[in-house]
């Protein structure tokens, strides 16, 4: 009864399902570390860039899932119990790390996204803050500001509500939110400065920047997550199978 | 029938000496922050006062602001002559004693409103934000300049109840000819440090703790699984190991007849070269 025609066909099935999946997840964790969205300044200025770790572990184990896969379709079908022992090993340990990529990735997400005082805070602790970290968060702010036409981080009121290192720059009847909240022609210029001082829906952006800055982590934390959680769904069964192929072996 | 005609009649008659209307808060469209630490803004009486009184003179309405007190009843906004009372924010200690007057322009006409969705038109917002809103505080450098003549209308307090008065002057005798009622309180607003914003995040997301709690239980599964396969197929192999004994001592007992030999590596050579020999055969077996 030296492995069941059946067994080794699921093994394989299984193994190149997971092979396919770990070359995705590989990709796709590319993709996130690459930071299309660029949001990474915020996550990275108050420590909760686990996201992008999580991201980090995912590209390592979405091309080991794609190797030890490979091993494994070899180890099935050479029947070889020293190979299928290894694969075993070395898929629990990618399993694991697999397992603390997803779990990383969400639990950071659920930090910085979960609710906008955290974005809040940080935005009125480092905007047009005199330090590195102010200089790289102003970039990040003004930027998103202009491209998403959007103001603060839930609206323009969150530069008047609390004090702020902008705020001590400047005076409330100066300016009540950064100028780049200020609607823009095509040369760039302010449409209205009295109207967008006032706060007139057509000259500032009444929208806050809380929106696009969730939408871009939770994509990012989607795809590490909920990608590799399914990815480890179908491994278990997989790996419990190879299990019993090799007590039988 | 009669007596409730009276009644209403009656009624009328006081509130038609008076407005029974009050200055408002501008539209949220026209100032998103509003109102500011130290600036509230309003709207300008448009048609608040009873126009079959105003022929075509340009009539001068004053506002007047106080703080939210009880005083606020008996306050008095022209002297005993019907003149309107000319107090300043100084000499009011910024309107905590009595009313003192903030602004005073030229009562907009009822018939030429500005028309308020054109305010999206760079060309001629200024013109309609000036006709349309009137800024309680917006003066910050008149209270500062002892030379300063005129109303001048400096910064408010924040976190303060302010109300706000119309008052209808008549251009040509001076008197107080109309005014509305003192508006709700309306506060100025208040900054709070950043420092206290409370930055945790409340209960988890419902997907983080399945993510957390079903992947833990999948290792675990994973760990015991692996270590009851190992441990099995140990202990099979032990059995095994014991079973090929058996078949090697039964094969050693029946080699030495055959070939005279009782090397033990020579007895486990030949129970593999027997054992592949085995496996050849049922492999043609299958075929």
């Amino acid at each position: 009864e030296k492995g069941s025609p059946t067994v080794v066909g699921l093994l394989v099935l299984g193994n190149i399902i997971i092979l396919m999946s770990g070359l995705a997840l590989f990709a796709e964790t590319v993709w996130v570390t690459a930071d299309q969205y660029r949001v990474y300044p915020l996550l990275g200025v108050s420590g909760k860039d686990d996201v992008f770790a999580g991201a980090w572990i995912a590209i390592f184990t979405g091309f080991s899932f794609f190797v030890v896969a490979s091993f494994g379709i070899g180890a099935v079908l050479c029947h070889s119990r020293g190979m299928l022992l290894t694969y075993l090993l070395l898929m629990l340990i990618v399993y694991v790390f697999e397992c603390a990529s997803s779990i990383t990735s969400y639990t950071h997400r659920d930090y910085v996204v979960s609710n906008p005082a955290l974005i809040t805070k940080q935005m009125l602790t480092y905007y047009n803050a005199p330090t590195s970290q102010g200089q790289e968060l102003t970039r990040f702010w003004d930027r998103v500001m202009i491209e998403q036409q959007c103001c603060g981080t839930s609206g323009p009121l969150d530069w008047v509500n609390f004090t702020s290192a902008f705020r001590e720059a400047t005076p409330e009847v100066v300016f009540p939110w950064p100028p780049l909240c200020c609607r823009r022609d095509a040369n760039f210029n302010p449409l209205n400065e009295d109207g967008c001082r006032l706060g007139h829906q057509d000259y500032l952006f009444t929208k806050g920047c809380f929106e696009h800055i969730g939408h871009a982590i939770d994509s990012y934390t989607w795809g590490i997550s909920w990608f590799g959680f399914a990815i480890l769904m179908w491994t278990l069964p997989v790996m419990l199978l190879a299990m019993y192929y090799y007590t039988i072996l | 029938m009669c007596p409730l005609w009276t009644a209403l009649a009656l009624g009328w008659l006081p509130l038609s000496l008076a407005v029974d209307l009050e200055p408002q808060m501008a539209s949220i469209t026209f100032a998103t922050n509003n109102p500011t630490l130290t600036t509230i803004t309003l709207e300008k009486p448009f048609c608040m006062f009873n126009a079959s009184n105003l022929g075509n003179v340009s009539y001068e309405v004053n506002l007047y602001v106080m703080e939210n007190s009880g005083s606020v009843r008996y306050a008095v906004i022209k002297n005993n002559r019907s003149f309107p009372i000319n107090s300043t924010f100084q000499e009011t200690a910024g309107g905590q004693r009595a009313p003192y007057k903030a602004a005073s322009f030229i009562l907009p006409q009822c018939g030429d409103l500005p028309n308020l969705d054109e305010a999206g038109d760079v060309s001629k917002v200024a013109e309609i934000l000036s006709a349309y809103l009137v800024r309680v505080g917006d003066n910050g450098y008149c209270s500062l300049n002892p030379n300063f003549k005129g109303t001048c209308n400096p910064p408010l307090t924040r976190a303060t109840e302010y109300r706000f008065k119309y008052v209808l002057i008549n251009p040509s005798s001076g008197f107080v000819e109309d005014q509305t009622l003192w508006s709700q309180p309306i506060r100025t607003n208040q900054i709070s440090p950043y420092l206290e914003i409370d930055t945790w995040p409340g209960r988890r997301s419902g997907a983080m703790i399945v993510i957390t709690s079903i992947l833990s239980t999948l290792v675990f599964f994973l760990l015991v699984g692996f270590a009851a396969a190992v441990i099995f197929s140990f202990v099979s192999m032990g059995s095994s190991d014991l079973e090929t004994q058996h078949e090697s001592q039964i094969s050693q007992e029946v080699v030495p007849k055959a070939q005279g030999s009782s090397e033990p590596s020579y007895s486990s050579v030949n129970r593999r070269q027997s054992l592949d020999r085995a496996e050849v055969y049922s492999s043609k077996l299958q075929d």
